[in-house]
């Protein structure tokens, strides 16, 4: 395997965008046209080829799980606090048709222009002509994973309208041409050395420069002058609350809140199942976002947009795409009812050393293995075997989406869909022969057992094939553990 | 053909329903004794500077206050001080374009209230100018009353109506990213700095 790829919904080459300027940049990573069968262990070895990043990363993300953490332990309600906002989006999953109608009218009758979207292609379309008929050509984006997940850089940059990424990580991964590898820390696999390197390329930062406070600085700068020069704003939407028509948006960068500032025109994309029902429902879900995602006991902007402001226009742009499909699914439903605040990634054993881009989905972790099954099962069909089945990211989920599980239901219908490679089909339906029969299972066992311990710890190592990969492969015991058992009475 | 909105709201609707009701307010938040205390200490995690009110004058809180003393460009609204010397004063209610509000330094404004258990500071505006002020400018100045502090999130919601406003946001500490390897950095779009005057 060689590099990550773009996102699922991008087909095309590299492309920058940075006010028109059709600049030539050195990419770090290619992007590679999206494979038809997502290898995830061809990618998590090209990551862990590195073992010092990988060990960096790793370290990294559970630096961010353990502030989480410590602000957890500062809420001595936080159990019922996740009880509650799970009941909440229970409530939203069961209503979202009348949810959605309760938003669109009330969003509407605040000024807002409401346009509805079944599939990636409609939403950027839907964009594009919003800001065409604008004559808008100069886009900044606040962070949203959902038109990452459209591809609607790309797209505008197709149809002549350049689009800048404001926040941080996500300007840095599109000054280097890849997707983001989490879905709050985009640039999480990036090294500082290697930022200051794209930042020397194209911010002008001198050469060898990697503090980040004075990367930052210079980051600052530059997207000042975009923010300045913007024509439009395209931000994400975190909440939209369907008793008011308020759209909420929570960043720490404040690049929303200075994206959609100064030019007239604001597109808020969001999935559909962002709904909350009512204002109040706010005051769980903000405790529980920022603490999840990185320890903050609240993001420094949690703004309520209501309607235009004052001389602008405010789009909304609202999204199915799959969502529809996947609310009708009560067995997995549970996951529509993410906030996105990233928990399951930063304390997954499995994404930590094997990094986001392994998994070749917008939305990566515990939970994108249970978000792209849905989108396209044949393609999503290794990602449900990342998983150790720790159970960890269930317990950090602010909201109680029974990842783990929902991990193992995917693994039975992607079975079942016949999507296994025949190897491992047969060889569970052998393994399945043996162990439902004592008489053979013993026998053979027993035989297993005195050849492996004959063999030296190297071969054995070698037949236990990528399980004896980093490990040591210790001679099985003289007994069975049956015998042992058996013995002890 | 059947539009976008009718088809996905008819395709929501069909799905059968689990009788799933809503549950609720959230009961008994977390009791903060002192208000203040809490406040002072959440919103100084976030990076802003809290600076008690001990007099009811800002203005002499300010002067001491090094931010303050650099400022060229100022925009004061709803507080009274003045502007420090040498320093020009800029009426948001004269602004014609909102981008020459990027030359501004300081923005001192009042917050409606605060929220002890993460110190956040609400404000709300329908004013374009305001909005704009709040982020463009290089540093922000708040007063917030001391006995206008509510405990936690669910208090702050049950004060305010999302319907009365078109911006309304909730601003703990000044504007930061930690997006490169992890490093905190204070400082990112918005404001570098946040200070906080508690009266």
């Amino acid at each position: 395997m060689t590099a990550p790829e773009t996102n699922e919904r991008t087909a095309s080459g590299p492309r920058t965008s940075d006010l028109g300027l059709r600049t030539r940049i050195k990419t770090l990573s290619p992007p590679v046209n999206p494979p038809k069968i997502i290898d995830h262990r061809a990618r998590a070895a090209a990551f862990i080829a590195d073992p010092g990043r990988s060990q960096w990363h790793d370290q990294a993300l559970w630096f961010v799980r353990t502030k989480r953490d410590k602000a957890v332990a500062q809420v001595p309600e936080w159990e019922r606090l996740r009880t509650h906002a799970a009941a909440i989006k229970a409530y939203v999953v069961d209503n979202l048709g009348e949810l959605l109608a309760q938003f669109i009218a009330e969003a509407t009758a605040a000024g807002a222009i409401v346009h509805v979207a079944r599939d990636a292609a409609e939403h950027n379309a839907i964009v594009q002509g919003i800001l065409n008929s604008a004559g808008a050509t100069r886009v900044v984006k606040s962070k949203s994973m959902l038109t990452e997940q459209c591809g609607l850089n790309h797209h505008l940059a197709d149809h002549g309208v350049s689009v800048v990424d404001t926040d941080l990580g996500e300007r840095i991964v599109q000054l280097a041409q890849e997707p983001p590898s989490h879905i709050v820390l985009p640039a999480i696999h990036r090294r500082k050395e290697e930022v200051g390197a794209l930042f020397a390329e194209h911010l002008g930062t001198p050469p060898g420069l990697d503090d980040p406070v004075a990367l930052t600085r210079a980051a600052r700068t530059h997207l000042r002058t975009h923010f300045l020069a913007a024509d439009a704003a395209i931000t994400g939407v975190n909440f939209a609350v369907a008793d008011t028509g308020s759209i909420v948006i929570c960043t720490n960068e404040g690049n929303m809140d200075f994206g959609t500032a100064l030019p007239d025109l604001h597109i808020a994309c969001m999935g559909l199942e962002k709904l909350v029902p009512l204002a109040s429902d706010l005051g769980v879900f903000t405790r529980l976002l920022a603490r999840s995602a990185t320890g903050q006991a609240i993001t420094t902007y949690t703004s309520h947009l209501r309607g235009p402001r004052a001389g602008g226009a405010l789009h909304i742009v609202i999204v199915d795409d799959g969502r529809v499909t996947h609310a009708a699914d009560v067995q997995t439903n549970a996951a529509l009812a993410c906030i996105r605040c990233g928990a399951c990634m930063n304390t997954c054993p499995i994404f930590r050393r094997a990094g986001g881009h392994s998994y070749g989905s917008t939305i990566p972790g515990p939970i994108g293995i249970v978000l792209a099954p849905h989108r396209d099962p044949s393609r999503a069909r290794h990602l449900p075997d990342a998983c150790s089945v720790c159970g960890s990211c269930s317990d950090v989920c602010p909201v109680k989406i029974p990842l783990h599980q929902q991990i193992l239901t995917w693994r039975g219908r992607l079975a079942d869909l016949g999507l296994l490679p025949w190897s491992k089909r047969i060889g569970m339906r052998v393994l399945a022969g043996i162990m439902a029969r004592p008489w053979l299972f013993r026998p053979l066992a027993w035989s297993g057992r005195r050849l492996a311990r004959c063999l030296p710890g190297v071969l054995r190592r070698r037949l236990a094939g990528t399980w004896g990969q980093g490990h040591v492969v210790p001679a099985p015991p003289k007994q069975s553990f049956h015998a042992q058992w058996r013995a002890r009475k | 053909m059947i539009s976008a909105h009718d088809d996905v709201l008819r395709r929501l609707r069909a799905i059968p329903k689990r009788g799933v009701t809503h549950p609720g307010f959230f009961a008994e938040p977390m009791p903060i004794a002192d208000l203040p205390a809490r406040f002072t200490t959440a919103a100084e995690a976030a990076g802003a500077v809290v600076i008690p009110l001990h007099s009811n004058n800002p203005a002499s809180a300010l002067a001491l206050h090094g931010v303050w003393n650099a400022t060229q460009q100022v925009v004061i609204a709803g507080v009274d001080v003045v502007p420090p010397s040498g320093a020009v004063m800029v009426d948001l209610a004269t602004i014609r374009d909102l981008h020459d509000l990027a030359t501004v330094d300081a923005v001192v404004m009042r917050g409606m209230f605060g929220v002890a258990e993460n110190g956040a500071i609400w404000l709300h505006t329908d004013s374009a100018a305001v909005r704009a002020a709040l982020v463009v400018t290089q540093h922000l100045i708040l007063v917030v009353s001391a006995s206008e502090l509510v405990p936690t999130m669910h208090q702050a919601y049950a004060r305010l109506d999302l319907r009365a406003t078109s911006y309304g946001v909730f601003i703990s500490g000044p504007s930061k990213t930690a997006d490169i390897e992890q490093s905190l950095v204070i400082g990112a779009h918005g404001p570098l700095s946040l200070t906080v005057l508690l009266q």
